[in-house]
């Protein structure tokens, strides 16, 4: 019998990443200028233990399992943290996945980070791991490797693997998108996903986030029906008003049960690991954008405004929607992929 | 009270889990229970169809006491009810298989043994009195006999607490007149779960009482109504000067608000898991029918992307029902009276299934305007009207989304 609550370690540990990115990485750094990147606080976040949770300990990691995984990037999604963590936390996976110790400790130890860099149409991982094609390179900084992925392949590549960067006018601003071609500058690593699962693992992860993500616009919706007033009343007591936040609480509960399912699947090795991760991906993304949405419109002319956070997570669910496989593809597999009896 | 899926049921049984996140160990013992099960409903499922509810009801209330006669004899009844009441006193694991394998093979889902064996009788089992528990557990448990739910009113719907029936005490009875609607099966019921306002001028909650009401006292007169796939799901009850013995009262008088609620709060996780995969295999056998169905352009309708995707995304919404269903079963073990999180799954369950229909009356097309049996239970239009109900019955989804709100998110209620 399956259980997809947590332990009180498993709580405390996202308690822990919790306190430390609320008083680290508050969401309103994204207001005004100047902002650090949060790149700057990698050796803290190496220290607390979010690149490593999952790697063996002999390579430096803390030997946890991929729903403790799971509870960390709910939390990174609350506080919009760079897509640059997945990337770091995929890297370190591959890197034990492919047995090189040096390579997975210093990933766990923040000393070397790792970027996305997102196939886009026309782009592929090459039949040897040497990638080709036109790629996203999400909020890389100066020395990133780049973590990829396809449906058969995962690999991590140097940072002479892609060519210049074009900066590109993204729609999420806080973790701008650059657009690059492959240089064919052969991979650190490469394995196919049959052995490291990283597509899954990605879909599950990013799932975890987009979940975090809707928590927060959910209490912010909520927060603003009971305090904001019009014609006598908080507004909260419409039914208007209340089934929309009602509808994101629903949202949560899907797709945080599915989310919390497929990481357990995956980590079991069931025959349906395929379906539950990226269904994941799918309810998770879904039901991000339309509590996004629902948010955005709870908060009437402010929703409209760039200074309430709603526009930030809309914007940040769009980008991870895309990342590996779209929803259009999801919804393809779905009809086909196996479900356990 | 229109019911919502007649195989939402509850369960007594609550076990304290100690770890968490427990991986997908199947036991040998899990495994042998299985297949028991498995052995069991193959050999035992009526092959043929239950009979629609109609006008009289009488066949499928045949139907319906057989097969949970057949049930009590090889020790399947009440599976979720204590052992000490004659119950199969599953562990939320066994239940949770015994579902899946119910469901799989699709046998009848609870209809007219709803009440009596996950209302009625669970009520009974933590309210009743020790002659009522031993008259009426064993009759409920064999299918001997059937009960129906007298809540809802014409003017207490939704607004439940809003009850006008009354019942006056007159020397050692009951004088009850007034009105219910909605009663599913009081055509063919033989006692019904009756909610009555005892104290005159009482408001809400305050001053009903829950009384075990004989439906062939004389007084009560009972009108099917017909639904809107042609079958009489409900009745309207009608009361006048019913006299009911006051030894039927459950729990005491002018508390029965307190004695409903603790059997509508029944509802645990587990249960829900023959729902949710009843709609698994309805979108598994369209999907198949997609497959075998010719486009306009003479392709396989499957390989239509507009249907594909859309499918696919129903496969998923469906998969997902299943892990809120692990997700409100890990609740329940740990809950001693169960939370108003129960009512996410029941909502997304009643409009997923829904959009399951709809989709399929889309698939169907000009076959589903056309030469239907309506009252065949397996037939695809008489399902997608069946599922009007599922948002209406047993809480709106309008109520249900209030109770999220407002128990959960912690919104104000209503101005």
């Amino acid at each position: 019998m399956i259980d997809l609550l947590p332990s009180t370690e498993q709580e405390q540990l996202a308690e822990s990443i919790a306190r430390f990115l609320g008083d680290n990485l508050p969401v309103e750094r994204f207001r005004g200028a100047g902002r650090k990147p949060d790149q700057d606080l990698w050796p803290r976040l190496a220290e607390l233990g979010c690149f490593g949770l999952s790697a063996p300990e002999r390579f430096g990691g803390s030997g946890y399992a991929l729903t403790e995984e799971v509870m960390a990037f709910r939390e990174y999604g609350r506080y919009l943290v760079t897509p640059s963590v997945l990337a770091t936390v995929l890297a370190t996976r591959l890197a034990a996945a492919a047995g090189n110790e040096d390579l997975c400790a210093r990933l766990a130890a923040g000393e070397v980070r790792g970027a996305l860099a997102n196939p886009l149409q026309g782009a592929s991982l090459g039949v040897d791991g040497r990638a080709v094609g036109p790629f996203h390179l999400i909020d890389a900084h100066h020395g990133d490797l780049f973590l990829a992925w396809t449906e058969g392949r995962a690999a991590l590549y140097p940072v002479d693997a892609f060519g210049a960067a074009e900066p590109q006018l993204s729609l999420d601003r806080t973790a701008p998108l650059a657009r690059a071609q492959a240089t064919g500058v052969p991979p650190l690593i490469e394995l196919p996903t049959t052995n490291t699962r990283t597509d899954l693992e990605a879909s599950v992860l990013i799932a975890a986030t987009l979940v975090g993500m809707t928590e927060a616009v959910c209490a912010m919706a909520v927060e603003h029906a009971k305090t904001r007033v019009q014609f006598g009343h908080p507004i909260g007591v419409f039914q208007g008003v209340k089934h929309k936040c009602a509808d994101m609480a629903i949202a949560i509960e899907a797709s945080w049960s599915q989310t919390i399912y497929a990481a357990l699947t995956l980590q079991a090795g069931g025959t349906d690991a395929a379906f539950q991760a990226l269904n994941a991906k799918m309810i998770a993304s879904e039901g991000a954008i339309a509590s996004a949405r629902a948010c955005i419109q709870v908060h009437g002319g402010m929703g409209f405004t760039a200074e309430i956070d709603a526009h930030l997570f809309l914007k940040r669910a769009h980008l991870l929607s895309l990342l590996g496989l779209d929803n259009r593809s999801i919804k393809a597999r779905l009809l086909d992929l196996p479900l356990a009896s | 009270m229109l019911l919502d899926s007649p195989s939402e049921a509850g369960t007594l049984a609550c076990n304290v889990l100690e770890k968490s996140f427990v991986e997908f160990a199947t036991t040998p013992e899990e495994t042998a229970f299985r297949q028991e099960v498995r052995t069991w409903l193959s050999a035992n499922v009526p092959k043929e169809h239950r009979p629609p509810i109609t006008l009289k009801g009488d066949e499928q209330a045949a139907f319906m006491r057989a097969w949970q006669r057949k049930l009590f004899e090889a020790g399947w009844a009440g599976i979720s009810w204590p052992k000490e009441y004659g119950g199969r006193g599953l562990s939320p694991q066994e239940q949770v298989i015994w579902y899946e394998e119910y469901a799989r093979v699709k046998a009848p889902d609870a209809s007219c043994l709803f009440v009596g064996l996950n209302h009625g009788g669970p009520t009974l089992i933590v309210e009743g009195s020790e002659e009522q528990k031993a008259f009426h557990l064993p009759k409920i448990l064999k299918g001997e006999v059937l009960w129906c739910q007298g809540f809802s009113e014409p003017g207490a719907g939704s607004d439940l607490a809003n009850i006008r029936t009354r019942g006056v005490v007159d020397g050692d009875h009951l004088v009850v007149s007034g009105q219910k609607i909605w009663t599913s099966f009081a055509q063919v019921a033989d006692y019904q779960e009756l909610l009555v306002r005892t104290e005159e001028g009482s408001q809400r909650g305050r001053g009903l009482t829950w009384i075990i009401c004989d439906m062939k006292l004389p007084g009560i007169t009972v009108r099917p109504i017909e639904s809107l796939d042609h079958e009489h799901h409900n009745c309207e009850v009608f009361y006048d000067e019913v006299r009911i013995p006051l030894a039927n009262v459950v729990g005491e008088l002018g508390q029965g608000w307190k004695v409903a609620m603790s059997t509508l709060s029944f509802e645990r996780g587990t249960a829900f898991m023959e729902s949710q995969l009843r709609v698994a295999v309805t979108l598994d056998r369209l999907i198949e029918r997609t497959r075998a169905i010719t486009g306009a352009d003479g392709r396989p309708l499957i390989e239509d992307g507009y249907y594909a995707a859309r499918l696919g995304r129903l496969r998923g919404e469906v998969g997902a029902l299943r892990a809120m269903t692990y997700m409100g079963a890990a609740r329940g073990m740990r809950q001693a009276i169960p939370g108003p999180e129960g009512t996410f799954l029941a909502l997304r369950l009643a409009e997923v299934k829904q959009d399951v229909m709809r989709l399929a009356m889309e698939i169907l097309g000009d076959e589903g305007i056309s030469s239907h049996d309506y009252l065949w239970p397996e037939d695809w239009v008489h399902q997608y009207l069946y599922s009007y109900a599922a948002t209406i019955g047993g809480g709106t989804s309008e109520v249900r989304r209030n109770i999220i709100a407002e128990r959960l998110l912690g919104l104000p209620r209503h101005a």
